[in-house]
């Protein structure tokens, strides 16, 4: 089964026992679960609980999701459910920096959900984006990022060509049609 | 939404969480979403099983004339399961699905004030053993380190 498949297919799949479907979903979507575990501030192994239990109980509620092409949305509220639910535990032993950062993510859903289905958007452009635009966009936002003399060189790109190759990249994502069906909504 | 939704510090905010994330650690949170998988068509009894089961697990019938227990643990260095308080000898089969080691299964079995500890051996996960008539049997498991765990045993 390959990962062309709309949001709202492999969630249909996924509810008839569709294994490799559902496969593809966690493939697709746990970079969103994990980034809104990290941008919570979980330790890694709190996030991965955070991340197995968001996952058991979409499996338990798939049948409840009543539009399936709004899967990022409605996986992104449960996995911040669970990320406030892993915080609040933390502030009944912790600190008062764990109660502010509980009542930031109480507030604002309707935001949260909006900026899960934008990244979902970038993702699944990205995904769709020719390899060397990918490859360069990776190269750039690495946690230690090459210099641009090491990046012409694998890219074979001249280094004065880097930063206008990049904003074509940026375009070209941003002209995707992934990006547009979110933005004509 | 419009196309400044989409601005280049955005964009690359996606990217760099996305790039953080490495090919193991991916497979890992892959793997934890497989057992939530495993676990669909249990009952759905089971999803509160699981949140009972954090620290320990409940034997249940889920009408099927087969009785599983299933648990999934974390985030601590051992767990016990009370397995069962059989009226008759059983033998027991089970497995554990873990990233980390199992470094000891050891079934408690009680019966009053009595207490006899026995060593379970664990071969690929699997392990075997045989419940005495009467009494409360209690599993301990201890791992190598803090992990996420799941598995099941069969009765």
């Amino acid at each position: 089964m390959n990962d062309n498949h709309s949001h709202g297919e492999l969630v249909l799949r996924s509810r008839e026992g569709d294994s490799d479907a559902f496969e593809l979903l966690v493939d697709r979507f746990n970079p969103l679960v994990w980034s809104i575990c990290r941008n919570a501030g979980l330790e890694t192994v709190d996030a991965e609980d955070v991340v197995q239990g968001t996952w058991l109980r979409v499996v338990q509620s798939l049948e409840k999701l009543q539009d399936p092409e709004r899967f990022p949305g409605w996986l992104a509220t449960i996995a911040r459910n669970e990320c406030i639910a892993v915080v609040r535990r933390a502030v009944r032993s912790r600190s008062l920096f764990d109660r502010s950062r509980q009542e930031a993510m109480e507030s604002n859903a309707d935001d949260f959900i909006l900026e899960a289905e934008r990244a979902t958007a970038v993702r699944a452009a990205l995904a769709n984006l020719d390899a060397r635009c990918r490859a360069l966009l990776s190269m750039l936002t690495s946690s230690s990022p090459p210099s641009y003399v090491q990046i012409g060189e694998v890219l074979s790109i001249p280094v004065a060509s880097i930063g206008p190759t990049r904003a074509r990249c940026l375009d070209k994502l941003r002209r995707s049609s992934a990006i547009a069906s979110v933005m004509e909504r | 939404m419009s196309a400044t939704d989409f601005s280049d510090d955005f964009i690359l905010r996606v990217i760099a969480e996305d790039s953080a994330m490495t090919a193991a650690q991916r497979e890992r949170l892959n793997d934890m979403a497989r057992i939530a998988w495993e676990w669909r068509g249990i009952d759905q009894e089971i999803g509160q099983l699981v949140e009972d089961s954090l620290t320990t697990a409940n034997l249940r019938d889920f009408g099927t004339g087969e009785r599983v227990l299933v648990w999934r643990w974390s985030n601590e260095l051992s767990m016990e399961l009370l397995v069962a308080d059989l009226e008759q000898r059983s033998e027991v089969t089970g497995f554990v699905d873990s990233t980390e080691e199992v470094t000891r299964v050891v079934l408690t079995s009680i019966l009053g004030d009595r207490q006899l500890d026995e060593e379970v051996s664990v071969d690929g996960g699997t392990f075997r053993f045989v419940t005495m008539p009467g009494r409360l049997s209690i599993l301990r498991l201890t791992f190598t380190s803090r992990t996420v765990t799941s598995g099941w045993i069969r009765l």
